[in-house]
């Protein structure tokens, strides 16, 4: 099964990576996760942001995560720290 | 005191609009918005349908509900499509609700024409039917589609308001509370996992919407925090919904689902 960890994006790294505060992480996770990470988008559901990702630049990446609720599916953690992972985002509304 | 505003002759004036879109006032209630007779004719329908199509999926939606194709237009449009033939099934009895709304919305702005979204990919989706069965409750959120629709036309609205007709009325139970404040985006560090938001966010002053029946609409600024309480009775809570978007520029009001 594929950890998972939800939060909020803070500060840009580059057109595909950000820092997520870290607010929930799935129970049975096999990793442990700390409360701030290096997330590395390596595929995306997010509004707003194009589908190819030629077309990302570190302010369009700010406009759609900044602050924004993602949930991040890891795939792996590189030597560096920073995760792999499918980032997206969950809206579901209305009453 | 937080109250709504309930009105008895399908007229809202253009001061109780400004009261509620300025956040004077947490709702507006049109009492029989619909007839109860209306209303049992359009459940029954909704009960047909939902046994022939939706009971093995245990969907409690019945048409496509925009916030759950954020990223998914191709697909919302799609269902967009496949919807409108069920929905004119469900309503072939009773006069179209947009059409009724649009009367409604005529008087406090009578310069304004209103009309189902559309976008190069299709129409949007003019409803959602909810069935809300007993135990059920929707937490606290709001509904905001200039944050959550960024890759629709809509998305570039004024305003927004929620039409929701409530066709069924459980026993007890699936009370609409709405709270005094409104949703701004530092809020997402409450946001819970799925769905909704944590307590926290929530105002202690709030509204209770107890003396709705069936027939009646309720429309608020669905960006106000709000939730239906746990439903208590066996009977199901059923409403039809929309939403307005006010593009005040060019004086037009799109509706979606």
């Amino acid at each position: 099964m594929t950890d998972i960890i939800w939060g909020n994006g803070s500060d840009i790294l580059s057109s595909n990576s950000f820092i997520l505060n870290v607010t929930h992480r799935k129970n049975g996770n096999k990793e442990k996760y700390s409360d701030i990470e290096k997330i590395k988008i390596v595929e995306a559901d997010i509004p707003g942001l194009p589908h190819n990702e030629a077309e990302w630049s570190q302010e369009i990446l700010r406009q759609c995560t900044l602050e924004a609720f993602l949930k991040c599916e890891i795939q792996t953690r590189d030597e560096s720290g920073v995760i792999m992972a499918k980032v997206s985002h969950s809206g579901v509304g209305g009453y | 005191m937080w109250n709504p505003i309930t009105i008895t002759n399908q007229k809202i004036s253009e001061k109780n609009f400004e009261k509620l879109v300025s956040g004077q006032v947490p709702a507006i209630i049109i009492k029989n918005f619909y007839s109860k007779e209306q209303c049992v004719s359009v459940v029954k329908k909704i009960e047909k349908i939902e046994k022939s199509h939706f009971s093995k999926t245990q969907l409690e939606h019945i048409g496509p509900f925009l916030m759950s194709y954020t990223t998914k237009k191709e697909e919302y449009f799609h269902k967009s499509k496949e919807f409108q033939k069920t929905i004119s099934d469900i309503l072939e009895d009773v006069p179209n609700p947009l059409s009724k709304v649009s009367v409604v919305i005529s008087n406090p702005l009578p310069t304004f024409s209103i009309s189902l979204a559309k976008q190069f990919e299709g129409n949007f989706s003019p409803f959602i039917i909810r069935i809300h069965r007993k135990g059920k409750s929707i937490p606290i959120h709001k509904d905001n589609v200039q944050y959550e629709g960024k890759d629709y036309s809509i998305s570039d609205i004024d305003h927004q308001l929620s039409c929701v007709i409530h066709l069924q009325e459980s026993e007890s139970g699936g009370i609409l509370k709405i709270y005094k404040n409104q949703w701004t985006k530092k809020d997402e560090k409450f946001r819970n996992i799925e769905f909704g938001y944590s307590s926290k966010v929530a105002t202690k002053e709030f509204c209770r919407l107890s003396e709705i029946s069936n027939g009646d609409l309720v429309i608020i600024n669905p960006n106000y925090y709000h939730e239906v309480t746990k439903i208590l009775g066996t009977t199901p809570r059923i409403t039809l919904g929309m939403f307005l978007g006010i593009y005040n520029k060019n004086n037009k009001i799109a509706v979606w689902a």
